[in-house]
């Protein structure tokens, strides 16, 4: 709680021979995020690793054919991890099948789509062969005389003494054999050589042509029969196609069933053998482990005598190893709490030793939202929506998650409500326990900002509490939200409230109160550089005397318009409340109005349910983001350093049914 | 057609630019330009405050003001007429709508470039907006440009040009005037006569000029054989000293100037058209001053007039 996990940075020692039984364990026991020795430099002298890229494709490309999804959870809990070799042999074995099944398949699709077009093309043909149909003659005969050129084709009937008259010097014969509406079906004949200019010709005249196929013969209702007979036989092999297409996919079906499991263990294990370093017989492996979990891997460890684990643990000061990397955080809540992480994550993962706020967060969260919404029969809804997903049966953790957010803001809403004296809107309803929002408005604004300085207080109490366990003393001292940074907001808010008494004070009270930590906080940067010895940074090497002092009094003057700016901005949180009351007010208002028209009961009773409705999804979800806007900005920006990675421990995710099983 | 819509057309004549403000606009500088301008009939569109990229569009707005005073002003077949020479405007506001549809072109660029018409009582701007050629087409209250413009869709749509649409337009723009040639008196016949031929040998010879030989432009543009026999105007477009022909549809004097040029200069023979409709509606004046001559005459007369103050607005902006 509070602070990330302890952890521990664990090297494992093994036979090489052991590893994939290492890893098996390894994954079934899912606590240890294996390190990266690839990547040390100091150790690629002494260690090789294994290039598996080739093996893990094969089992990529088995996998991507059957749909695996490698990252969902593993039914059986007895699937068996493969030594390397048998792994290559049974996915050797496979492979030539599917590389069948996935010839015959693309084949298939081929076959399919020529199909599907040959088809298209074939009504084309009939529909224009169709419009031939008046013409009783051969027509792949006429189409295809030796010294005319026929072309069949449509003309808007507009055009036709136009193309007459343009083909006046070219000899030709124009017959029409059909007209329909205002369209000409028609044939036009010319000589051979005239073929190309008089198409230029028709082209202009925008006649478009009969697209028939090349090996017509006999009179139209001999081909169209022709074409009938192929038209079936392309919708025959359609189906055979499709038959055959779905015999393969239930053979796909029963290997994802046979197969699945197999594949996403083994892809696992892929990958962290991969990571692997290895001297002639001794394998190594490195990692982190939260410390709590270390004896029971030393126990798993020392089932088997050839095995060795070293490990230290890692001071919460630095959040990189001795070899550079960054320690994972992993944040460890209890369970009521843990629902709220996914909101904290939202805003980054809290730093190795940093303070995790979720806690807190989720207090100061509900409060907040109770506070903007109050309202018992809003919250109350929102209450049993979130049971029913925190206890709906075969629903995602996530959403069970969600909520459970939903039903601890509902709670906090009906609370507040009880204290507002506000159901679904009425304030005659029930009574108010504390006061009703509008009667008393500046006292509410009062509160949330009184809420407000209670929080940065909170806020930086953490950071400087978070920085000395870190020993970053300076930094206690000198930080905007350190000791300074208290003294001169504790200053302020004792300045304001000696004003509103009307005491009088002098200025060099103001001074000390306020100002003097203002001018101490500068000295941060050369006492800094005083402890650390070190030369200074290459852009603060060329700095003047006068940008050095512009920044400084920019700085402060930030410094106070921060304070100010964060301590008004919980005004919101009345705000909203006030918000609240006024939404039910106008469609009350509303509803009185519809009330008068005929049918008006009805009227009044759909304008109060759907307004009611839309506050609950509209304003309940702006209400949320303020809540946390407020947090991400106002609180975790005090203290909060977001700059860890988390904690992603190699483990075999068993199905949750499996799991109870087992 | 009222003694009182007649006496408004000559004062409305009487109002026209002369040639000599012409030329007295030619040398002014921008703002003097503007003032001579708003004590035209233009005047009330102009304010005198207007940026000068504004001053075209408001003289096109002036003139479309203008003639549609006219349009309110008849009717029967007299209207018909009119609304025959107007639908110019139309054809031109469906083939931008036509170009920014085919080519995806940005709406609201286009926007300006259409003109408002008060007698078709549609809003273009919105076809711009529509999805597609088809739905267009569909959406257009004139069946007979819907019967076409589907047509022609049906024959070339998916192609991608939209060539063939703006010629089936512009072909039945000049379909109309010609049956007018055929039907109207003969003050009406002379002036549209002008028009039609000036507008259709001018596209015909730009188009010959593209390629296109002179059967594919007899499918191409209207039925002209009631204006010209089919033989000479082969002889006009085909064959290759064919234009001088072009000077027996002016007088004398023009046709002179005609056959002075040595090559064809489409510049030329537009200007030399545009004087001869000169003179056909001085013709009118004098011969039928209660025709419908006048009044079409007005109108291309006040086209002129307007193309001629756009262009010198223009030439003295870009020498700003």
């Amino acid at each position: 709680m509070f602070v990330t996990e302890k952890m521990r940075k664990v090297s494992l020692f093994f036979p090489s021979e052991d590893m994939t039984r290492f890893w098996d364990k390894l994954g079934r026991f899912g606590s240890l995020q294996p390190g990266e020795l690839r990547r040390v430099e100091k150790l690629q002298s002494y260690l090789s690793f294994l290039d598996l890229g080739e093996l893990s494709g094969k089992l990529r490309e088995i996998s991507g054919f059957l749909d695996v999804d490698l990252t969902s959870p593993i039914d059986n809990t007895e699937t068996e991890a493969l030594e390397l070799l048998d792994l290559k042999a049974r996915l050797d074995e496979l492979a030539p099948a599917f590389a069948e099944v996935r010839g015959e398949m693309r084949t298939l699709r081929e076959s399919q789509r020529n199909a599907e077009r040959a088809l298209d093309r074939l009504a084309t043909h009939k529909a224009h062969l169709e419009m031939l149909a008046p013409l009783e003659v051969d027509i792949g005969a006429l189409l295809h005389l030796e010294r005319f050129s026929v072309m069949a084709g449509t003309l808007s009937k507009e055009k036709l003494d136009a193309l007459d008259r343009s083909l006046q010097g070219v000899p030709h014969a124009l017959l029409p054999y059909r007209t329909d509406r205002g369209w000409v079906q028609l044939l036009v004949i010319c000589l051979n050589k005239d073929r190309a200019k008089t198409e230029k010709v028709l082209d202009s005249a925008l006649f478009q042509h009969l697209d028939l196929p090349e090996d017509l013969h006999g009179s139209p209702h001999e081909a169209l029969k022709g074409m009938e007979e192929q038209r079936v036989d392309l919708t025959r092999r359609l189906e055979e196609l499709a038959r055959r297409g779905k015999e393969i996919e239930e053979w796909k079906e029963e290997k994802r069933a046979e197969l699945g499991d197999f594949l996403k263990m083994n892809a696992s294990l892929l990958g962290a053998r991969e990571g692997t370093g290895q001297t002639h017989a001794v394998a190594v492996a490195s990692g982190w482990i939260p410390a709590r979990q270390v004896e029971e891997l030393d126990r798993l460890v020392k089932d088997e005598p050839t095995w060795v684990l070293e490990g230290k643990e890692v001071p919460y000061k630095n959040n990189r190893d001795e070899d550079g990397f960054t320690v994972p955080s992993k944040l460890r809540n209890p369970s009521f709490f843990r629902a709220f992480e996914g909101l904290v994550k939202l805003y980054g993962i809290p730093r190795y030793g940093g303070f995790d706020p979720t806690i807190i967060f989720s207090l100061t969260f509900i409060f907040m939202f109770g506070m903007m919404f109050g309202d018992l029969g809003h919250g109350a809804i929102l209450f049993m929506a979130g049971l029913a997903l925190r206890f709906w049966p075969r629903l995602r953790e996530s959403l069970r998650r969600n909520g459970t957010i939903l039903a601890s803001v509902g709670a906090s809403a009906m609370v507040f409500g009880v204290l507002y004296g506000s159901f679904f809107g009425y304030d005659n309803i029930i009574p108010a326990l504390w006061f009703r929002p509008m009667t008393r408005i500046n006292q509410l604004l009062m509160y949330a900002i009184f809420i407000g300085i209670g929080v940065i207080l909170v806020g930086i109490f953490i950071n400087i509490t978070v920085k000395l366990m870190q020993r970053r003393y300076l930094e206690v001292i000198f930080e905007r939200f350190g000791v300074l940074g208290l003294w001169f907001y504790l200053g302020a808010l004792f300045m304001v409230y000696l004003y509103s008494k009307g005491s009088a004070f002098s200025i060099w009270l103001v001074f000390v109160l306020m100002f003097l930590p203002l001018l101490l906080m500068p000295l941060e940067r050369p006492l800094a550089k005083r402890v650390k010895g070190g030369k200074q940074h290459a852009s603060e090497e060329g700095e003047t005397l006068l940008v050095t002092v512009l920044v400084t009094a920019v700085d402060l003057f930030e410094t106070m318009i921060v304070y100010l700016s964060n301590s008004i901005s919980f005004v919101r949180v009345a705000a909203f409340a006030l918000n609240h009351v006024a939404l039910s007010l106008a469609i009350f208002q509303l509803g009185a109005m519809l009330r008068t028209l005929p049918g008006g009961g009805v009227l009044y009773v759909l304008t109060v349910a759907g307004g009611n409705l839309m506050i609950l999804l509209l304003e309940g979800g702006i209400v949320g983001i303020q809540a946390l806007r407020l947090e991400f900005y106002e609180f975790f920006s005090k203290f909060f350093e977001a700059e860890g990675t988390m904690f992603q421990p190699f483990q075999f995710v068993f199905s949750k049914k499996e799991v109870d099983r087992a | 057609m009222s003694a009182y819509f007649l006496a408004k057309i000559h004062a409305k004549l009487s109002r026209m630019l002369r040639e000599s403000d012409m030329e007295a606009l030619a040398d002014a500088d921008v703002d003097s330009t503007i003032r001579q301008l708003q004590e035209s009939s233009y005047g009330s569109f102009l304010s005198g405050q207007e940026v000068m990229e504004r001053v075209s569009d408001q003289l096109r707005r002036g003139f479309i003001d203008d003639v549609s005073s006219l349009v309110y002003g008849l009717n029967g077949q007299d209207r018909i007429l009119l609304l025959d020479v107007l639908s110019y405007y139309r054809v031109e506001n469906l083939k931008t709508i036509l170009r920014v549809q085919l080519h995806r072109l940005p709406a609201e660029d286009a926007k300006k470039h259409l003109f408002e018409l008060p007698w078709d009582h549609v809003d273009f701007a919105h076809w711009l907006e529509v999805p597609g050629i088809e739905a267009l087409i569909k959406d257009l209250p004139w069946e007979d440009y819907r019967t076409r413009l589907d047509a022609v869709h049906r024959q070339v749509g998916g192609k991608g040009t939209v060539f063939p649409y703006e010629t089936e337009l512009d072909a039945m723009y000049l379909q109309r005037l010609i049956h007018h040639c055929q039907q109207g008196k003969l003050d009406v016949r002379r002036v549209v006569k002008n028009r039609v031929l000036k507008e259709m040998l001018l596209w015909a010879y730009r188009m010959k000029g593209y390629g296109y030989t002179f059967p594919e432009l007899v499918n191409i543009l209207p039925d002209y054989r009631p204006l010209v026999p089919h033989d000479e105007m082969r002889h006009l477009i085909e064959d290759a000293e064919g234009w001088h022909g072009i000077a027996r549809f002016f007088d004398p004097t023009l046709a002179q100037e005609m056959e002075k040029l040595d090559d064809l200069d489409l510049q030329v023979v537009g200007a030399l058209f545009d004087r001869q409709l000169m003179q056909a509606v001085e013709q009118a004046l004098i011969e039928a001053p209660l025709g419908m001559g006048i009044v079409v005459g007005y109108v291309y007369r006040k086209e002129l007039e307007l193309s001629q103050a756009i262009e010198l607005v223009e030439r003295i902006r870009a020498a700003q």
